[in-house]
């Protein structure tokens, strides 16, 4: 049963767009649809959010 | 830039992967005991000090047309040209008449030396000296999480050492979209 659920999970495509969905992580956040950098800034580390922002910008320019 | 350099798409796609991986731990960072907390801040220093190294290499890219040499002392090594004859020298061991070769430290030649990157930035005042001391900060941080380093196993990583890092790296972006 167990190898067979591991096969099954292997087959499984897998679909890349946000963290939680990557990596399975539920976030602490009270609003639905928080963003990641928002995220950053709620944890005290406001510069990641910042850098986060313009990685965003150079990869929708690109 | 150098025809064989990433473009900063590829990079910001890089940082912001990697961003993603920081965010679960910090995500899981809340959920945990202090002493714990230790072992999360030491993984997120680990990943944010890579980070940083990869933008001053990037930086030096930009800046720099040609790839930079950044040690005076070139790499040596040799090219075996003539062998030599053991019945003469009377030896079991082959010899051999080699050229040296000298290879300069580019860039491009010597990846990794975040040292070297970050004292030819100051040398060439490609960065300010206050920038200096925060990219030695995490490149010395870095430096104590790399087991060769180790002199105890009684260290702490924080939250604000995550956040002075994160600091540095949003003036390192600036520093690159200014070039």
């Amino acid at each position: 049963m167990t190898q067979r659920t591991t096969q099954a999970k292997k087959n499984k495509p897998t679909k890349v767009s946000t963290v939680e969905e990557n990596y399975g992580v539920k976030f602490n956040v009270r609003q639905k649809n928080m963003n990641l950098a928002t995220y950053f800034e709620q944890q005290g580390l406001p510069s990641l959010a910042k850098v986060l922002r313009k990685t965003e910008q150079h990869i929708q320019h690109s | 830039m150098h025809p064989n350099s990433i473009s900063d798409a590829v990079l910001a796609k890089n940082i912001n992967t990697t961003l993603q991986d920081v965010s679960t731990l910090v995500n899981d960072v809340v959920k945990v005991n202090t002493r714990a907390k230790t072992v999360y801040y030491k993984a997120i220093i680990l990943l944010l000090a890579s980070i940083v190294e990869a933008q001053v290499y990037h930086f030096i890219d930009r800046k720099c047309t040609a790839d930079p040499t950044l040690f005076a002392k070139d790499i040596k090594s040799y090219k075996p040209k003539i062998a030599l004859s053991k019945a003469i020298l009377g030896s079991s061991s082959q010899f051999y008449v080699a050229e040296e070769i000298a290879t300069p430290r580019t860039l491009k030649n010597i990846t990794g030396s975040f040292n070297a990157m970050n004292d030819f930035c100051k040398e060439k005042s490609l960065i300010s000296p206050s920038l200096y001391t925060e990219l030695e900060y995490i490149r010395k941080k870095r430096n104590t999480i790399h087991l060769q380093t180790l002199d105890t196993t009684k260290r702490s990583y924080t939250l604000a050492m995550a956040s002075r890092i994160s600091d540095t790296m949003a003036k390192m972006y600036d520093e690159i979209d200014a070039c």
